[in-house]
């Protein structure tokens, strides 16, 4: 009678354990790896500086209008260390994607922002910062 | 007793763990997150206002046909309202149809508060002198944009062509923009009809002239061709200057007291 109550405790305590485990892994995976805050928040500063400083209009509109890819290559390139990726895509509220570019980026350990401007036809800058 | 002690340890570690979890991220990083959340927000009105406030400025450039087809408008001083009524309506117009696309990209509806304009002139021009908007959304942000522009136009006789030279600087918070477009038309008025000659580039942002200076002084400088400068002026000289991206922008109607060319 004693040795199957130890038993019993025994497996309920396996069973907390791993129930504790699994739940820890799953919600960290809906934190940290669905959505990785640290990139999200990069990406919405990069793109608050870049509509600060004018530069959100040279990326999304360029001289003449169909945004500037050299330019935003080089202006992203100067603030992101090379082991971050990125994707950067221009989407013209009429017209559809403008340009995108991209540098070793990985889709599934990403996380990003959008900014939208309203000039002429309007544009939407999506950038995803990737580790 | 010993494995009841064991089981309470296990469940409140699985409590507390669970606790954690769900807690702590959400305390420690979510208040930044709605933080740069709002700036973009906020961001993205404030530059809806300022395109508005551009684009407003070209379209009300590009109708003064309507305005100086109506006899009291001919004189300048009667004008300043009808351009500040114009000015007000298009940005009006301006604002509510790019509010709606961006309800529409992000739920959120936002509108004009207040809108004012101010006209200032001297004499033989007037243009738009000051632009003050507020704009409020349902999300809780609201956004505003402050801009000045400063005008002096001379008018110049250069032999075969007439001249108007145009100093315009535009500043935004008190901060003069370097990177302006600009664009400008003659408008003839004969016979109660005001018909367009275009001068330089087209009343339209992505048509127009780009001009950068480093001190945020623009020297436009425009010739009237000699049909017109000949004759004592019927004519007016329209210019549409406007920041990109900053919300500063002006529209500047000016007429020559007398021939700008020949005898």
């Amino acid at each position: 009678m004693r040795g199957q109550a130890t038993l019993l405790e025994t497996a309920l305590l396996v069973v907390a354990t791993v129930l504790t485990f699994v739940v820890a892994q799953h919600l960290f995976k809906v934190q940290y790896v669905h959505s990785d805050y640290a990139l999200r928040i990069n990406a919405e500063r990069i793109l608050v500086h870049w509509a600060d400083t004018g530069i959100a209009y040279a990326v999304a509109y360029g001289v003449a209008g169909s945004g500037d890819p050299q330019y935003a290559k080089a202006a992203l390139e100067s603030l992101l260390p090379p082991n971050v990726g990125y994707n950067l895509t221009v989407i013209s509220l009429t017209k559809g994607v403008v340009y995108s570019i991209a540098r070793g980026y990985d889709p599934a350990r990403s996380d990003g922002a959008t900014l939208i401007l309203m000039r002429g036809e309007g544009r939407m800058i999506s950038l995803r910062l990737s580790r | 007793m010993r494995g009841q002690v064991l089981i309470g340890v296990a469940a409140l570690i699985f409590v507390v763990t669970l606790l954690l979890l769900v807690a702590l991220p959400k305390r420690t990083i979510g208040p930044t997150v709605s933080i740069e959340n709002y700036t973009i927000a906020k961001r993205e009105v404030e530059h809806m206002l300022r395109n508005a406030a551009e684009e407003a400025a070209y379209a009300v450039a590009n109708t003064l046909e309507g305005m100086l087809s109506s006899q009291q408008n001919l004189d300048l001083q009667n004008l300043e309202s009808s351009l500040k009524n114009a000015y007000r309506q298009y940005f009006n117009v301006t604002f509510t149809d790019k509010a709606g696309a961006y309800a529409v990209l992000r739920g959120v509806f936002c509108r004009l508060e207040t809108l004012d304009v101010e006209i200032g002139g001297d004499g033989a021009y007037i243009y738009i002198k000051s632009i003050y908007a507020v704009a409020t959304c349902d999300n809780g942000v609201i956004a505003f944009i402050n801009s000045a522009a400063d005008v002096e136009v001379e008018f110049k006789k250069l032999g075969a062509f007439g001249g108007v030279k145009a100093a315009v600087t535009l500043t935004r918070d008190q901060k003069e923009i370097q990177l302006i477009t600009y664009a400008a038309a003659l408008y003839d008025v004969t016979d109660g009809k005001a018909y367009r000659f275009l001068i330089m580039g087209v009343f339209d942002p992505r048509e127009s002239i780009w001009y950068f200076n480093v001190s945020g002084l623009h020297y436009i400088q425009l010739a009237v061709p000699p049909e017109y400068c000949m004759r004592s002026p019927t004519y007016y000289i329209a210019i549409a200057a406007a920041s990109v991206g900053e919300g500063a922008a002006t529209v500047v109607v000016a007429k020559p007291n007398e021939k700008l060319c020949g005898t």
